[in-house]
């Protein structure tokens, strides 16, 4: 009894073409999956001009070394998503290799971060204007470590997403494949634990913690 | 008004939408108890903030190598095994790149999709033939 192709050997068998140097096969993968690659793309390119760049840019490595990137697809993911997970890595290399005009606001993967977290700051600070960027004093950091160690794992890896990756719920949630509402809650929890056990240790005003 | 719960307060504080936040916001400008919340909370985010970018330095540096684009797209899938779940969520607190291809790959499924220009579908079926051409592999 013949089985049912499974719905990546067609994605197989046209990766092996691309990589015999099959011109139709090229022209039917970008007819495929161009759409796809455009937008991924369009996420990191802000302009026209820099989209367009950085297409070609992916769609060269995706080709280059006999079509290498496509052929490393082992068919345990699915070949769309798989494609995406390249695709985004090849923006970020060419994100980071890029020297930014004025017009492009960043330089690096670092300025983005610090912008996310600015802009929490500054949220919070239009709220109150005493948040601010600080650095805690030195002999205090011990004291925080030891803190920031009575939380679960997935509470601190939450935070981090948080404050020091700049994502915003949804972000994270897709992350730590959790529900925004979740997220919300759990940041909640995180932030009265870590404040009790501060209380716990004789900080009652975290002011005193900062510089 | 009444003072917003502590779940709207939190989701307000971080820059998360919420309705009516106009309301609201108007309402912890005037309302002293708010202000204390969002002072305790400004300086509570003050202090994990400072924490991570003093130390998140080690976390990078102690990352495991990044996944590969397999294992990353299996788990935006939610298929992972058990055994790597645990390993893969540490390493994107610790790698913003590999955290990103994450969002990228959840963000596309289901979204609508914009065609490319036709001229540059032109020139990416151009770049195959060219490289093919001067023999570059």
């Amino acid at each position: 009894m013949a089985l049912k192709p499974r719905p990546s050997d067609g994605d197989r068998r046209l990766i092996t073409l691309c990589a015999s140097g099959d011109d139709e096969a090229w022209d039917h993968l970008l007819k495929e999956y161009g759409c796809l690659i455009y937008n991924i793309v369009s996420r990191y390119g802000k302009r026209r001009q820099d989209r367009n760049e950085l297409y070609i840019f992916v769609i060269e490595n995706i080709w280059r070394n006999n079509a290498r990137k496509l052929t490393a697809w082992e068919g345990r993911a699915k070949f769309s998503n798989y494609l995406v997970s390249v695709v985004s890595r090849l923006c970020l290399d060419y994100f980071k290799g890029q020297v930014y005009n004025e017009e492009k606001r960043y330089e690096s993967l670092d300025d983005v971060r610090n912008a996310r977290a600015a802009e929490q700051t500054e949220c919070a600070s239009s709220l109150h204007p005493g948040t601010q960027h600080y650095v805690i004093h030195k002999e205090c950091q011990g004291l925080i470590e030891d803190v920031m160690t009575t939380l679960e794992q997935e509470d601190r890896a939450i935070l981090i997403l948080f404050y020091w990756q700049g994502m915003k719920y949804r972000e994270i949630a897709a992350v730590m494949q959790m529900s925004m509402s979740d997220i919300g809650k759990r940041l909640i929890h995180a932030r009265e634990k870590l404040r009790l056990s501060l209380v716990k240790r004789g900080i009652k005003n975290i002011a005193d913690l900062l510089e | 008004m009444k003072c917003p719960d502590k779940e709207l307060l939190a989701r307000l504080l971080d820059g998360e939408e919420v309705a009516a936040s106009g309301t609201l916001r108007a309402h912890i400008q005037d309302c002293e108890l708010c202000q204390k919340r969002a002072r305790d909370e400004g300086e509570l985010g003050s202090l994990i903030r400072a924490f991570f970018k003093k130390t998140t330095r080690d976390l990078v540096r102690d990352a495991a190598p990044c996944p590969s684009p397999e294992e990353i797209a299996l788990y935006a899938e939610g298929r992972a095994p058990l055994y790597r779940k645990q390993d893969l969520m540490r390493h994107f607190c610790a790698c913003p790149s590999c955290a990103r291809a994450v969002l990228d790959v959840t963000a596309s499924r289901g979204n609508r999709l914009e065609n490319p220009p036709t001229d540059l579908v032109r020139e990416a079926g151009a770049v195959y033939r060219r490289g093919k051409d001067s023999g570059r592999k």
